[in-house]
């Protein structure tokens, strides 16, 4: 099968060009065909033309000045050991002379502000540092085109921003091309000026990004959860909008306040010269959110917004007894935990205190540094603290160096790390040792519960496995483990591929069923969702969705603000090594100003409460109808 | 970061630095001449101090050690000699002259040592960089990525092992098991780092690698007193290394120690040699000094 069909699209000089599309979509390959040394193998029709002429009468030392590339992982495309070497590189191999060298050095160094790590060991940089590295080492042999090849997938959100409003300075202030695969669509939609769309290869839309964000939506694209969330919530209210699409949240703040407005408009000159909702920003706001409620009496509104907080608040506490209804008990618990890797070192953790109910889905946030990566590790027992206690499923974790707690499993950041055999059948049979030792504890238990494998999907049962804890045929049993999970996770096609093959979401998944063969009743996760595309997101969240109604207790590190918003039960927010915020993931993302979703942001003082697409356009609706 | 860093020999260019340790070490090889010798330990150790500040004490101390140890060795294998200090194991003599010998070979042992970890101080793998990548460009860059490699798969065998404790593999108790887990860690590795070495290649290729006519970033500049100190290292080195020649430091050892007559010559060669042992530590002492005076200014 073709991996790209009659795909036709022009770039013109100095523009702004997205590549977007599902993972596996072709995105790469068409990048890839845009740049000689870097073509994949295989028969190709039609051509690619760069400056008026075929690609391939285009000299190589003149396509690698002239055309720069920057791929995925950072860290890998570094070629030395020092900053100034990388950026000197690409030059040194162009024969620029040594005082021309010098220059383009200082002021690509300059322009991206790493003069002052100019002189460091490339080791010593953050992954985000690494990427703007990558990015000024082409842009120093001053390419006319850049192509970006998905540049921000190993990047957490703030290093993204940073990276892409780089990438938006080299087109605006120095007028290179840039065409870019990229699928933070909501970031790049709005510095874009035209999107192209690819599903299996082929061209699905094209144009300006507010055409095409329509179009995504009315083909109900599974793009469309990845669209600027102001667009989504205008399109889901108004259709196609006789309005501009907004796409940035400064838009969808002027396109929200237009829309409550007009519904209130009959009102407005009455608030206006009410005495109260006249003197600054405050009372505007109550005014705005008064507006919302449609209430047409100034003496009325203070009592319908407390109304309306009353309710969501009643809301959340339904939700978190919800939760503790769920199961009585705490999967996990961190009592002032003290930590430092090395005595010479600064703490990571200062008196971090956590409890996560079991069952729940629990969602850890906080920014680089601040010490989320050791706290899983801290309840995996592999590392220890040297002050607080942790309790792991009711059981305290103790001794000095901590052999792993059976019953916790931890999927890594990088799924690769727990790849090391040939087949994927294989990196799963390696499981069934650990499988086993896990068996015992949970035999012991006295709920019948736990000797039954229930596997849902999306709220469907899909299979049950009896596990005949006591039967001879523990072999059978095994089998039939391995085989359900392998459903769940959606690996049964797979099992005979090299896992460092599959695509990054694929190696994910196999990873993820690893992680379950342990058995775990607490299952950590760090980033899951760091180099995934908004769908595989969707159906991560589904799997671990099922995971929590089969009573697992899950524990995500994330940066990742939408997703925690849309999924986590409950949300705490590390930082300086400690936990600063603790709630359910409403009430926590409504108290947050900046560390909260677009549709929040969109909303904020005009809607109360709203942290979803949804709610927002919940809240819409409502406007409408009172 | 050490204030030595900033102004002293580590400011040199590479190649007057190592044009200096060339000349010290080489001195060190042709004059065996305990005096000489005594001048350039005390200097090489001077200048690791410098360099390193305390924590190259527990080096110096050691190497004076290991001096001690064979000089005074030295004796109990070596027997010729004509005075005769005492006397063991049956009549063997232990001989001053053997000693003094011993003393001789110490100190070029002791030099040699301080110097080569001043010279790793100082000519750090970015400096050889700029020292031999214009010479050899593609031996450089071999060497820098074999460099990243090493650092890269000391993190991921650590990333790795963690990875799979944190899913309760790994954790045999039997020799034959952890052989085998160290096996299946290395084989992970090893696949990743294929994995990411297809990316590096094709950076590599995408930024041009392979056309014809490379040339070389030089990120540290030749100064004018990089050429007058390469003319004071490379004069004063000459005049030791000739008296040298000429025999003025001449030694003998057997059957009697007996130095060459005192002359001009020796004379001139000393005061040189300890003027070479000086510089880069007053080139040290004047940048601090000029620094503090700025500093104090701005």
């Amino acid at each position: 099968m073709a991996a790209l069909r009659d795909v036709t699209f022009e770039v013109s000089s100095g523009s702004f060009t997205v590549l977007a599309g599902a993972s596996g979509c072709g995105k790469t390959t068409l990048l890839r065909l845009m740049k000689s040394a870097l073509a994949p193998h295989g028969a190709l029709e039609g051509g690619v033309f760069f400056d008026g002429r075929l690609l391939g009468e285009v000299p190589a030392c003149e396509q690698a000045a002239r055309i720069g590339f920057v791929m995925q992982i950072p860290e890998a495309q570094l070629v030395s050991t020092t900053v100034w070497h990388e950026l000197a590189f690409g030059l040194e191999n162009l024969g620029v002379a040594p005082a021309e060298m010098r220059l383009r050095v200082a002021e690509m160094a300059g322009f991206f502000g790493i003069e002052p790590w100019f002189r460091r060991s490339a080791d010593e940089l953050s992954g985000g540092q690494k990427q703007l590295l990558n990015l000024a080492a082409v842009m120093a042999m001053h390419p006319d085109v850049l192509l970006l090849d998905e540049p921000t997938a190993q990047l957490d959100p703030i290093a993204a921003s940073d990276f892409l409003g780089a990438v938006a300075k080299i087109n605006r202030e120095l007028g290179c091309t840039v065409v870019m695969a990229e699928h933070r669509l909501d970031e790049v939609f709005p510095l874009a000026d035209q999107v192209i769309v690819l599903d299996e290869g082929q061209l699905v839309a094209q144009g300006e990004p507010r055409r095409v964000t329509q179009a995504l939506w009315e083909q109900g694209s599974a793009l469309a959860p990845s669209l600027p969330a102001p667009a989504q919530v205008a399109l889901a209210v108004e259709g196609d909008g006789g309005r501009e699409l907004p796409l940035t949240v400064r838009e969808g703040r002027g396109w929200l306040r237009d829309r409550l407005g007009e519904e209130t408009r009959s009102v407005e000159g009455a608030a206006i010269t009410s005495p109260e909702s006249c003197c600054g920003a405050l009372s505007a706001e109550a005014a705005n959110k008064a507006d919302t409620d449609g209430a047409p009496c100034s003496s009325e509104r203070p009592k319908a917004v407390r109304g309306r907080s009353d309710a969501s608040s009643c809301d959340s506490v339904m939700l978190a007894e919800g939760v503790r209804t769920a199961s009585d008990k705490a999967a996990l618990e961190l009592t002032d935990l003290w930590f430092r890797y090395d005595r010479e070192e600064g703490d990571v953790l200062r008196g971090a205190s956590l409890t996560v109910p079991a069952g729940s889905l629990f969602a850890l946030m906080g920014g680089n540094g601040a010490g989320k990566s050791t706290l899983l590790r801290l309840a995996t027992g592999s590392l220890c603290p040297y002050r607080g206690q942790v309790n792991v499923l009711g059981a305290k974790v103790g001794g000095r160096r901590g052999r792993a707690v059976p019953g916790v499993a931890l999927l890594p950041q990088d799924p690769r790390s727990l790849f090391a055999h040939d087949t994927v059948a294989r990196e799963l049979e390696e499981m069934r040792l650990v499988w086993e030792t896990a068996k015992a504890p949970a035999a012991e238990e006295p709920t019948g519960k736990a000797s039954k494998v229930t596997l849902m999907l999306g709220g469907k049962v899909l299979r049950e496995a009896s596990e005949a804890t006591s039967a001879p045929s523990g072999g059978a049993a095994w089998e039939a483990y391995r085989q359900a999970i392998a459903v769940q996770c959606g690996i049964e096609s797979l099992m005979e591929s090299h896992p460092f093959d599959l695509s990054g979401g694929e190696q994910q998944r196999v990873a993820l069923a690893k992680v379950l063969l342990a058995r775990p009743r607490l299952l950590l996760l760090d980033e899951p969702t760091k180099s995934l595309d908004g769908a595989r997101k969707e159906s991560l969240a589904e799997l671990l969705r099922s995971l929590t109604a089969q009573g697992i207790t899950v524990l995500m590190v994330s940066h990742d603000v939408e997703f925690c918003a849309r999924h986590a039960d409950r949300v705490a927010l590390l930082f300086d090594g400690e936990i600063v915020s603790e709630g359910a993931s409403l009430t926590f993302f409504a108290a947050n100003s900046f560390y909260t979703t677009a549709a929040n942001r969109m909303s904020r003082g005009l809607l109360p409460d709203c942290i979803t697409v949804d709610d927002v356009v919940r809240g819409c609706g409502e406007g409408r109808t009172s | 970061m050490l204030v030595s860093n900033q102004f002293g020999i580590s400011a040199w260019h590479p190649a007057v630095a190592l044009g200096y340790f060339a000349a010290v070490l080489a001195i060190g090889f042709v004059v065996d001449n305990p005096l000489f010798q005594v001048l350039g330990v005390v200097g090489a150790a001077a200048l690791l101090l410098v360099l390193d500040g305390v924590r190259a004490a527990r080096l110096v101390a050691g190497a004076l050690g290991l001096a001690v140890l064979v000089a005074l060795v030295n004796p109990l294998f070596n027997t010729r000699g004509e005075t005769v200090l005492f006397t063991w194991w049956g009549g063997r003599p232990y001989t001053l002259e053997a000693l003094v010998a011993g003393v001789s070979t110490a100190l070029m042992l002791a030099q040699t040592l301080l110097w080569f970890a001043s010279l790793s101080l100082v000519l750090t793998p970015d400096k050889l960089m700029v020292l031999f990548g214009r010479w050899a460009p593609s031996l450089t860059l071999v060497l820098t990525l074999s460099l990243r490699l090493v650092t890269s798969l000391r993190r991921k065998v650590a990333r790795v092992a963690q990875a799979r404790a944190g899913v309760g593999l790994g954790g045999g108790a039997s020799l034959g098991l952890r052989v085998r887990e160290g096996g299946l860690v290395l084989g992970s590795v090893t696949a990743a780092a294929f994995e990411d070495g297809v990316i590096t290649a094709d950076s590599m290729k995408s930024r041009g690698f392979g056309l014809p006519g490379r040339t070389c970033y030089q990120v540290v500049r030749f100064r004018g007193a990089d050429g007058l100190l390469a003319g004071i290292v490379a004069a004063l080195a000459a005049v030791v290394l000739a008296a040298a020649a000429l025999g003025a430091l001449a030694v003998s050892f057997f059957p009697e120690v007996v130095f060459a007559p005192v002359g001009s010559l020796s004379v001139c060669a000393g005061i040189c040699y300890w003027l070479l042992i000086c510089t880069p530590l007053a080139w040290q002492g004047a940048g601090v000094i000029r620094w503090r005076s700025i500093a104090s200014s701005i």
